[in-house]
């Protein structure tokens, strides 16, 4: 068995494990209701697209320093997913916010840097599709991916620099001991380690087309030069 | 992928009795949040899948090109 197929398994096991336990095991949320359980898709996403986005951040300072190709398309793959993520992400938010503070979207701090990041990882795709391939596309990109980075730990603090309508962290640094009561911290747990390997099965798949991409690239190159 | 999608269907359904009628005017918001992302993991997979097997395809046939003119 292939390290791409255990993969897909472990993220298909998680996934169910953690969805059965978002639905029969964990409360229902006293103040939210049942409108709180798209906490356990929407912060796992959010949390999986930093990590995106630091694969991204990492894997572009090894292309700059070492000229690795396999970087820059870990870098390329992992932006991509960091965008359907984050994506996602801003999707479940939205309709998290509409029964939970009644409006869709607000300009609160942390939603605003969000949007921010989001753009920032679809002009890196951009330059990407539109730049012609080469040592140097990919080299603008590899400082783009640095330098949207900065953004992340922005995102994460917002509601601490400034006043925002998010609740107290559940993860991290800033997190609070009795943010969640157990129960719903297990269920928490499983479903980002669900998400995590879900990220690294589509991170392993997309960096395998990816170098199929480029291959082929380089062969008809090749093919069109003979 | 449609075994996939029949148990993540299923598991809703189960789920749906056991979620109480407490807020339950939010329903459609939990529903569509779960189903936007798991319709978008699917397609997003099916897509890499897709497009995988089309370059392996696309990259034997131009190694057999090679090869024939190689001999030739």
């Amino acid at each position: 068995m292939t390290v791409r197929m255990s993969l897909l398994g472990l993220s298909g096991g998680l996934m169910l494990a953690a969805l059965g336990m978002t639905f029969l095991y964990a409360p229902t949320d006293a103040v939210l209701g049942i409108s709180q359980r798209i906490f356990y898709v929407h912060v796992p996403l959010a949390l999986v697209g930093f990590l995106a986005f630091a694969v991204v951040a990492v894997c572009s300072i090894g292309y700059l320093w070492k000229g690795s190709e396999r970087m820059d398309n870990v870098a390329y793959a992992a932006a991509e997913i960091g965008v359907l993520f984050t994506s996602l992400m801003l999707i479940t938010g939205m309709l998290w916010a509409k029964p939970a503070w009644g409006v869709w979207w607000s300009l609160s701090p942390q939603l605003t840097t969000s949007l921010i990041l989001w753009f920032l990882y679809v002009a890196y795709l951009m330059l990407r599709a539109y730049a012609p391939p080469g040592e140097t596309a990919a080299r603008y990109a590899a400082v783009l991916g640095i330098i949207g980075f900065i953004d992340v730990p922005i995102v994460y603090m917002a509601a601490r620099w400034w006043r925002d309508l998010h609740p107290n962290k559940v993860l991290g640094p800033l997190a609070e001991e009795s943010a969640l009561e157990p129960s719903m911290q297990i269920t928490f747990l499983v479903s980002i380690l669900a998400f995590t390997a879900l990220f690294a099965w589509l991170l392993a798949e997309r960096t395998e087309l990816r170098r199929q991409e480029t291959q082929l690239e380089r062969m008809r190159y090749t093919y069109g030069q003979a | 992928m449609a075994r996939h999608k029949a148990i993540l269907i299923a598991a809703l359904l189960l789920a749906l009795p056991a979620l109480g009628a407490e807020g339950e005017e939010y329903l459609p918001f939990l529903f569509a949040a779960f189903a936007v992302t798991w319709v978008a993991f699917f397609a997003y997979a099916f897509f890499i899948t897709r497009k995988q097997a089309d370059l392996k395809q696309e990259i034997e046939t131009l190694r057999a090109m090679q090869g024939e003119d190689d001999d030739a």
